[in-house]
């Protein structure tokens, strides 16, 4: 169990699937690494049936439909059993709903010591990004404008709200500074998705703060 | 399915989700959900699809089935969701009309917290906190489940 799971509106708004991708991935991460937050989510899906089940039916124009379908369905192949997608070399730290995403990707060096994976998502609302950093080494002190969400999927790290190991989930601790250090031992890898912020535009926001285009400030 | 849809939007998720229902049935796992709720995802992840479709890319659907699914290895599989299902029937009975609007509301109207918190014009904090509380009660209930195992 993480001593840090996500908040439980998270987990309500990942179970009803109306999280944008950046969180979702994030949660689904937390999810596959956190046993009681599985159950918490798999409970609140059949509490979404049973929601369901309790609606009365709206009409019966859907028949006409329904039999559309069912004479499509005569021409519709029914698959295998789903494989799951396999673990790549040098990313086997990776839970499954990480995997599609990887694909052909490397880590780059960043300026400040560390490394990053920036992922593609279909919304514009989130920048997300695999960051990697060695044992003992921290990322520059910071603020967040916006909301960020940090999960840990290899070693830990700590700040001044506490420490945090594989599968916990950190809310951004919002207009507070944090100063986070990855733990001693094997690298820290984290998923980080922020949402964007309102980005300052021109050369003198971008000289002035090369770090807004992470939310800090 | 509601979520403000006109009546074709909803006959063709209704359509698609029953094409891929058949076409995954041999992905359905019992221990893991019950059919309704496979089917429901099913149908939602349709939905999210169709909506997306206007002027952005096409997601797959199966792409978002991956992205809810947890890693299979490791999952609990000696609970049966028939008695989940069961527990969680009582527990939306026992949950407050407070309670149960915010859930309703995730559910059926594809909203976030926040966005509800905005709709009834109520503080965030308090949405949070009745959230916290339905699923407070939820915990209890998979915990005297798995007791009673």
């Amino acid at each position: 169990m993480s001593r840090h799971p996500a908040p439980d509106e998270l987990l309500l708004d990942y179970a009803a699937g109306v999280l944008p991708e950046g969180p979702a991935l994030a949660v689904a991460l937390h999810v596959a690494l956190d046993p009681v937050s599985r159950r918490v989510v798999e409970g609140l899906r059949e509490a979404g049936a049973v929601l369901i089940d309790r609606e009365p039916a709206a009409d019966d124009r859907g028949d006409a439909a329904l039999e559309r379908a069912m004479a499509r369905l005569e021409q519709v192949p029914v698959e295998g059993p789903p494989r799951p997608a396999a673990a790549r070399a040098g990313f086997d730290w990776a839970p499954a709903p990480l995997r599609p995403y990887l694909a052909g990707r490397k880590w780059k060096r960043v300026l400040g010591g560390f490394e990053e994976i920036r992922l593609g998502m279909h919304g514009g609302t989130h920048r997300v990004s695999l960051l990697r950093l060695p044992p003992g080494k921290g990322l520059p002190a910071h603020r967040h404008v916006a909301d960020e969400f940090t999960i840990v999927l290899q070693g830990g790290y700590s700040d001044n709200t506490g420490n945090y190991g594989v599968g916990d989930f950190a809310v951004g601790p919002g207009s507070d500074e944090h100063e986070p250090v990855a733990d001693p031992g094997e690298p820290c890898i984290a998923l980080i998705v922020v949402e964007k912020p309102i980005v300052l535009t021109g050369v003198w926001g971008r000289l002035i703060n090369p770090l807004a285009r992470w939310g800090w400030v | 399915m509601k979520g403000g849809a006109d009546p074709e939007v909803a006959q063709e998720v209704a359509q698609e989700a029953l094409i891929m229902v058949w076409r995954k049935a041999a992905s359905f796992d019992r221990s893991r959900a019950s059919a309704a709720t496979w089917i429901y995802t099913i149908a939602r992840n349709k939905r999210i699809d169709l909506l997306r479709r206007g002027g952005k890319p096409p997601i797959d659907a199966e792409d978002w089935l991956t992205i809810f699914s947890p890693e299979d290895d490791s999952a609990d599989k000696s609970i049966s969701a028939g008695q989940t299902y069961t527990r969680m029937k009582e527990l939306m009975e026992s949950l407050s009309a407070d309670q149960l609007v915010v859930i309703r509301k995730a559910f059926f109207e594809d909203k976030t917290h926040t966005v509800i918190a905005e709709e009834l014009a109520l503080p965030l904090g308090t949405v949070k906190s009745r959230i916290r509380l339905a699923l407070g009660k939820l915990r209890e209930a998979l915990e005297r489940e798995e007791e009673e195992r």
